[in-house]
C-alpha cells in the first residue's frame, strides 16, 4: 500500500511525499519527491556573465536576493576585483534583510499554524487566517516582521522582488541618509517582535516533545560559512563541515567546493542530493541552514542574539540534532539579522559614494558562496574568451538538505504512521518535518546534464510490464 | 494615515497582465510628493499588504482581467462582510480585505478596478489596446482620488 501526500502544503514550490507500507501497515520506505523542473543552468549558457545576477535572481520570488549575492560574488571573482567596503556592507544589509523576510514567512505564516492550533487541528484552519482568529497579535507580528525585511530590500534595491541593485563589482547605487534613517526607524519594533516571538515559541516547546524527539532527529554532519572569529556568518568566510559532536571535519575555500561536495541524482526527484565526498553517497549526509549555522557558531556577535544562543546551547552539550529546532534557530537568526543591520547602518561608511569596482573579465571561472535563508548557496560559472557563460553549476541550500529531508520523512513516517487507518494529523506531521527545513523548491531543481530517468509500464493491476532506465 | 491607497498588481512578463502595475507606475509619478496618496506596485498580493490597507482611509486595487472584454473597465466595491477565509499561495483583494478585518478589526472602503486585457501571453509589452485604455483607467482613478481627498478635507475644514 502506498500513501501519497500531494501536494505538500505550506512550503515554497511543488512536491509530494510517498510512503510505502507492507501488508501489516508498517512503513517500509518514504520519499520526498520534487516534481518541478526549471533548468536555469542550461538556459543561461551563452549569456554574458555580467547578466547573471539579474538572471539568477529570477530563479525565485522568495529568496532572489540570495541568488543576487552569490551570483554577484561569482562575477566579482571573474572580474578579479575587491569590491568597495561600502558596497560589501550594503550587500550584507540586503542579504540580512532577505534572511529576515524569508524566515518570517517560514516561521510566522507557514509553521505557526501547527504550533498555535496544533498538529491535529482542523486542516481548513491551519493557515494565516486560523492564526489571526486565534491570536491576532501573533499574526500581526508576523505580518510586520516580513514587511520589515521586504521594505529594506525595496529601499535599497528599488523593489521587493528581483531587485537588480547588486551587480558584479558592488552595487549600482549608494544609500541615502533618508533611506538609511527610514530603516533605522523600524529596528526597535522588529527587535520587540522577535523577543516576544522567541519567548512565545520557547513556551510552546514542551507541547512538542514527541515531535522534537522524532523530527529528523539523528546524528549528521553540518555545513556552513564560518568567519575567522567563529561568529555567525552569512556573507563571507570559509566553508566548514563539522560532525555530530561538533568536531571540525573539513575547512575549505568556497571555490574548492567540488573537491568536497558531490551531487547524486535519484530517479524519483528533480532535486539533486549533494553529499560529502569522503563519506560517499548516501553516507555523506549533512545539514545546512539555520540549525547548522547556529550549531556551528561560537557566538553570534550581537548582544540579544548571543543571549538567545546561550540559552539554545542549554539544549545540548554538543550539536542540537533534532530538525524541529530549525524553527528556534530561525528566530535567533532573525534577531541577529536585525541587530546586525542596525550596526551596519550606524557605521558612517555605509553612506559612502564609492560602491562599485569596474573591470573586464580577468578570470575564466568564478565561484560565489553565501548563506541563504535555507543554507549555503553556491554559484559556479565558467566563461569563454568573449565573456559568455560556458557552464554554470548551482548548488542550492535546499538541495544540501535533500538527504536529511528524506531521512526525516522516513523517521517521522515510521513513528507516527501505522495502518490501516491514518489520521490526518499524522500525515501533517510528515509534512511538518519538511516544513522545518523550509525548502524552496523552485530554487533547487537545477539539474545540469543528463537526468536519471526511470520509466515503468504497469498493467491495470499494478504489475510491472516493462521498464527503461537512462 | 494615508487617505487613499492604490495597489496596482499583476505580472509584467505576461503582456496585459502588467496593466495594473503600469497604471500604478504612472499614478506614482502623478502623486509623487503627495503624502495623502500612497501608490504600490506589486507582482502579487501578499499578506503584508493588510498592514497598509488597515492604515488607509480608502483603497483602490487595479488589476487586469481575462474575464472582461478587452478594453472594458469595471469598478466593483468589495464587500467587507460575509467574506470567506481564503488562504491561497496567491492572494486576491477579497482575501486581503478579510485578513485586514481579522488582524485589525477594521477595513476601509475598498474597490477593485478591473480592466479587460487583450493578450496574456509571455511578453514584456502591453497590447496597443491596453496602452490606449490605461489613460482612461488613470482618469477614473484620479476622479475617485480627488473625490475622496475632498471628502477627507471637508471634515477637517469644519473642525
Amino acid at each position: 500500500m502506498n500513501i501519497v501526500i500531494d501536494p505538500v502544503t505550506r512550503i515554497e514550490g511543488h512536491s509530494k511525499i510517498t510512503i510505502s507500507l507492507d501488508e501489516h501497515g508498517t512503513v517500509q520506505s518514504a520519499h520526498f519527491h520534487v516534481t518541478q523542473f526549471r533548468g536555469f543552468e542550461k538556459l543561461c549558457e551563452g549569456r554574458p556573465f555580467y547578466e547573471m545576477p539579474a538572471l539568477m535572481a529570477r530563479i525565485c520570488g522568495i529568496c532572489p536576493v540570495s541568488h543576487l549575492i552569490a551570483s554577484a560574488k561569482a562575477c566579482d571573482a571573474i572580474l578579479a576585483v575587491r569590491i568597495p567596503e561600502t558596497a560589501e556592507k550594503l550587500r550584507r544589509v540586503m542579504n540580512l534583510a532577505q534572511i529576515v523576510q524569508s524566515h518570517a514567512l517560514s516561521f510566522f505564516h507557514l509553521s505557526i499554524p501547527d504550533f498555535l492550533l496544533g498538529m491535529d487541528s482542523d486542516p481548513a484552519k491551519r493557515n494565516l487566517f486560523g492564526v489571526a482568529e486565534r491570536d491576532r497579535d501573533l499574526a500581526r507580528d508576523g505580518i510586520r516582521m516580513r514587511k520589515f525585511g521586504q521594505e529594506i530590500i525595496e529601499l535599497l534595491g528599488g523593489k521587493r522582488i528581483h531587485p537588480a541593485w547588486v551587480v558584479p563589482g558592488g552595487v549600482s547605487e549608494p544609500l541615502t541618509v533618508e533611506r538609511r534613517d527610514k530603516i533605522l526607524f523600524t529596528i526597535q519594533e522588529a527587535k520587540d517582535i522577535l523577543s516576544r516571538a522567541l519567548l512565545w515559541f520557547k513556551r510552546q516547546l514542551s507541547e512538542f516533545s514527541e515531535e522534537i524527539r522524532t523530527f529528523a532527529n539523528f546524528p549528521s554532519h553540518f555545513m556552513a560559512l564560518s568567519n575567522p572569529e567563529g561568529a555567525l556568518a552569512f556573507y563571507k568566510g570559509k566553508l566548514k563541515i563539522v560532525d555530530a559532536e561538533g568536531g571540525l571535519v573539513e575547512e575549505f575555500a568556497g571555490e574548492d567546493y567540488a573537491d568536497y561536495i558531490g551531487e547524486a541524482v535519484e530517479p524519483w526527484s528533480y532535486l539533486k542530493s549533494p553529499y560529502y565526498k569522503k563519506l560517499g553517497y548516501p553516507a555523506g549526509i549533512y545539514r545546512v541552514g539555520p540549525l547548522a549555522r547556529i550549531n556551528m557558531a561560537r557566538h553570534c556577535g550581537t548582544p540579544l542574539a548571543d543571549q538567545e544562543l546561550a540559552e539554545f546551547r542549554e539544549l545540548s552539550r554538543q550539536m542540537v540534532l533534532s530538525s524541529f529546532y530549525y524553527h528556534y534557530a530561525r528566530l535567533i537568526e532573525m534577531l541577529f539579522a536585525v541587530e546586525r543591520i542596525e550596526a551596519l547602518l550606524n557605521d558612517p561608511e555605509i553612506l559612502g559614494k564609492h560602491v562599485r569596482a569596474y573591470a573586464g573579465p580577468n578570470n575564466h571561472e568564478g565561484v560565489g558562496v553565501a548563506e541563504a535563508p535555507r543554507g549555503t548557496l553556491i554559484h559556479h560559472y565558467k566563461i569563454d574568451e568573449s565573456g559568455l557563460i560556458k557552464t554554470a553549476n548551482l548548488i542550492i541550500a535546499t538541495a544540501h538538505n535533500n538527504l536529511a529531508m528524506n531521512r526525516g520523512v522516513l523517521q517521522v513516517a515510521k513513528h507516527f504512521i501505522t495502518g490501516p487507518s491514518i489520521p490526518e494529523g499524522m500525515l501533517n506531521r510528515v509534512e511538518a518535518v519538511i516544513r522545518a527545513y523550509d525548502p524552496c523548491l523552485s530554487c533547487s531543481t537545477h539539474a545540469a546534464g543528463k537526468m536519471l530517468l526511470d520509466v515503468q509500464l504497469l498493467d491495470c493491476d499494478g504489475n510491472l510490464v516493462a521498464q527503461a532506465r537512462r | 494615515m494615508t487617505d487613499v491607497l492604490i495597489v496596482g498588481y499583476g505580472n509584467p512578463l505576461r503582456g496585459d497582465d502588467g496593466m495594473g502595475r503600469e497604471t500604478a507606475r504612472r499614478l506614482a509619478l502623478q502623486y509623487a510628493g503627495d503624502r495623502r496618496v500612497k501608490v504600490l506596485s506589486r507582482h502579487q498580493l501578499t499578506p503584508e499588504l493588510a498592514d497598509d490597507i488597515a492604515a488607509a482611509g480608502y483603497v483602490i486595487f487595479v488589476d487586469a482581467s481575462e474575464d472582461l472584454p478587452p478594453g472594458l473597465i469595471a469598478r466593483e466595491s468589495l464587500p467587507t462582510e460575509t467574506l470567506s477565509r481564503n488562504s491561497t499561495h496567491q492572494g486576491n483583494p477579497v482575501s486581503l480585505v478579510r485578513l485586514c478585518l481579522d488582524l485589525y478589526g477594521k477595513c476601509p472602503p475598498t474597490s477593485l478596478i478591473a480592466v479587460g486585457g487583450a493578450s496574456f501571453e509571455v511578453s514584456q509589452t502591453l497590447s496597443p489596446l491596453a496602452n490606449r485604455t490605461i489613460p482612461q483607467v488613470i482618469s477614473l482613478i484620479s476622479e475617485i482620488v480627488e473625490r475622496k481627498l475632498l471628502e477627507e478635507s471637508v471634515p477637517q475644514q469644519q473642525r
